[in-house]
């Protein structure tokens, strides 16, 4: 039969355990995940994340680590009274990233507390292709191979077309749903060299998008 | 058994297990809980060594990094770069290859995101990424 003090002892260490597992900071952040979208072609994203030292003792930030280069970060480096609020900008270099960047910024405080920020940016485009790039081995077959075309705004876009820049790869798009699907196919005319081939897709009142084509 | 040792025993046991659920939820549903699937699987700098297929070592650190050393016949490819990179990659890839993608060391975000966009964007299997990155390379040498 279990005692009455072995429940007692499970039940506080169970509590030990999960108090250990989330600790406690006086860095109070009103918000630690800030999540933005940006356009491809933006060159950076900037977020700022604000804070109040929520305990009695003054407080310094002593180590902000980012999850990766392209991330830097800017905060005071002086005592924090206890009150007082502050902000931490976090800048993120975009460069030709897409798709959802998840960055994160661990937050060092001299009372021994590491907590853990993040900077979502998920960098879309009008149009999504579900694959860029389509490959062949020179070996295989010279079957067709396609490329689905989704446009994301909310108004509709039209595709009108695809070109490739290669006489030894052909390119059609049709329509699935007029403004909204679209289905890119490519199909290589002989296998019997190397290519290097661009499909340029035009849409309308967009940048013409790109598929890269390879046969090796 | 010491009856006492026992109960003790038992009491961790019972702790480890109830501690373990939270565990598992900030797993599968906190939004920095850990990845456990990856579009590549990691390699050590001596199993890359034992292999007798060739590899296309990618490069996933800036282009300073890259022109300041690098992997012998290894080709630039990091996702602030990708547009203007990723034609260098094409043309060096061919079929027999095994790619291995590397950054600096320590967590390797760099090399797992370059092989995820490769994966997403080509639809190519069998990536790998070096454990401990380049800096684990020259270590093995």
């Amino acid at each position: 039969m279990v005692s009455m003090g072995s429940v007692k002892c499970v039940f506080i260490g169970f509590l030990l355990s999960s108090w250990s597992t989330v600790g406690w900071a006086a860095l109070d952040w009103g918000n630690n995940v800030v999540e933005m979208l940006a356009e491809p072609g933006t060159k950076e994203a900037v977020a700022v994340f604000n804070y109040t030292n929520a305990g009695r003792e003054p407080l310094r930030i002593i180590r902000v680590k980012n999850s990766c280069g392209c991330t830097t970060s800017e905060y005071g480096k002086g005592n924090i009274a206890p009150g007082q609020s502050g902000e931490l900008k976090a800048t993120f270099d975009i460069g030709s990233r897409r798709g959802m960047q998840k960055k994160t910024i661990e937050v060092t405080t001299d009372d021994g507390v590491t907590q853990r920020l993040g900077f979502y940016v998920n960098v879309t485009s009008p149009i999504t292709m579900d694959r860029k790039i389509l490959m062949w081995k020179r070996q295989e077959q010279p079957t067709t191979q396609s490329i689905k075309l989704q446009v994301n705004t909310p108004h509709p876009i039209k595709i009108h077309g695809a070109a490739s820049d290669h006489p030894a790869v052909k390119a059609k798009v049709e329509t699935v749903n007029e403004g909204r699907d679209y289905q890119l196919y490519v199909t290589p005319m002989s296998m019997s060299e190397a290519v290097s081939a661009r499909i340029t897709i035009l849409a309308e009142g967009l940048e013409p998008l790109v598929a890269r084509v390879r046969i090796r | 058994m010491n009856p006492f040792l026992r109960q003790s025993l038992l009491q961790a046991l019972v702790i480890l297990a109830l501690a373990t659920i939270p565990a598992v939820v900030v797993v599968l549903v906190h939004p920095y809980g850990p990845t456990l699937q990856s579009a590549a699987l990691e390699v050590t700098a001596q199993e890359v060594r034992s292999w007798r297929d060739p590899v296309l070592w990618v490069d996933a650190r800036p282009q300073a990094d890259f022109e300041a050393g690098h992997i012998e016949g290894a080709v630039p490819l990091n996702e602030r770069d990708w547009e203007q990179q990723i034609d260098g990659f094409l043309d060096a890839w061919y079929p027999e290859a095994r790619i291995v993608v590397y950054c600096g060391g320590g967590e390797c975000n760099a090399s797992r995101g370059v092989a995820e966009r490769l994966a997403a964007e080509a639809g190519l299997g069998h990536l790998h990424i070096l454990k401990g990155g380049y800096a684990a390379w020259l270590q093995s040498e």
